[in-house]
């Protein structure tokens, strides 16, 4: 094969940014999308928080892996470094310190921004159909392997 | 029956796909339902930006429809909106309040000075405490209060249509 000169080069850098820019300009959306997921990414190292034991220090370890960042929405506030999410771990920081349970602070965050802030659904009639559709499907799969319609 | 039972899965991962699809394409991940709908204005207690009123709180919010805005001068969509929040307090009279979030209150001021204002007083929630009460995720943030109680949040900046279309039903109907 012929070796690649200096112009190949520079055609195929331009092929590429002609083919790239209207896409880029298309996905101005997208960039914007990436960029929000590039500030939700870059954590900055978390303030220290301190507590009065050890065991509220893992309670609020817990909480903030369990609770969304409405901003950065797949992610949790320990990982999240948008405004929101430090806000919110400072309150639940407070909340620690004025010893309240794991149950009575989601309670607090839900009356506010409704069950989508749990990380994981509530075990409730609503979200039946979320708990129970794998066990369900598993269940069907099951059925119709062993159980020939042949009579 | 028998067909029924053989179409099943096929129908059930159909159904699934349909839902996911939905979900993936025209499903508006941004836009939380607030859980505070038709429930009572949050207790608060802010200092306003101007005279001759030096407090704004929840009672303020208290009787006929209302609005309050949630923004910033540091968010860009606020100050898109900002010349529709004119248009609107100068077109139908609604008594309008806003609560800046985490700003400096010199710049809102200077900003409210230079572009009109259209609210009747301006809290400072400079820590953003009372944010989190309000379930404030992302500003502009527009709620709609009657009676004292929140009857619909708008999330994000508004324009015309969205105003005619969405806001202005749902004013009219509490008016």
């Amino acid at each position: 094969m012929r070796r690649l000169g200096k112009t190949h080069y520079y055609l195929l850098l331009i092929n590429i940014v002609k083919l790239a820019y209207p896409m880029l300009k298309q996905s101005s959306k997208i960039v914007a999308a990436l960029l929000l997921a590039c500030i939700c990414q870059f954590s900055f190292a978390q303030a220290p928080y301190s507590f009065n034991n050890p065991k509220q220090a893992q309670q609020f370890e817990q909480l903030t892996q369990e609770v969304r960042c409405i901003v950065c929405q797949n992610q949790s506030l320990a990982e999240s470094s948008a405004p929101l999410a430090k806000d919110l771990r400072k309150k639940i920081h407070a909340l620690i310190l004025a010893n309240k349970t794991n149950a009575e602070i989601k309670t607090y965050l839900t009356n506010r921004y409704g069950e989508f802030i749990l990380l994981r659904p509530l075990f409730t009639a609503k979200n039946s159909l979320l708990w129970f559709f794998p066990f369900a499907s598993i269940f069907l799969l099951l059925f119709y392997f062993f159980w020939p319609l042949k009579k | 029956m028998k067909l029924l039972v053989k179409c099943l899965p096929v129908a059930l991962i159909c159904a699934l796909v349909g839902v996911l699809w939905h979900q993936l394409f025209y499903a508006h991940p941004y836009e939380i339902p607030s859980p505070l709908l038709s429930r009572p204005v949050p207790t608060f207690e802010l200092t306003t930006l101007h005279g001759p009123f030096t407090t704004f709180n929840n009672k303020d919010l208290e009787g006929k429809l209302k609005l309050l805005v949630y923004w910033a001068t540091w968010c860009s969509a606020c100050r898109e909106e900002h010349p529709i929040l004119m248009k609107i307090s100068e077109r139908y009279q609604i008594p309008m309040y806003s609560i800046i979030y985490k700003d400096e209150p010199a710049a809102a001021k200077d900003w409210l000075a230079k572009h009109g204002n259209p609210y009747r007083k301006v809290g400072d929630d400079n820590k953003g405490d009372v944010a989190i009460d309000f379930g404030v995720y992302g500003t502009p943030e527009i709620y709609v209060i009657s009676e004292g109680k929140i009857v619909y949040k708008q999330i994000g900046a508004i324009d015309e249509a969205t105003w005619q279309d969405t806001l202005l039903p749902i004013i009219n109907q509490y008016r």
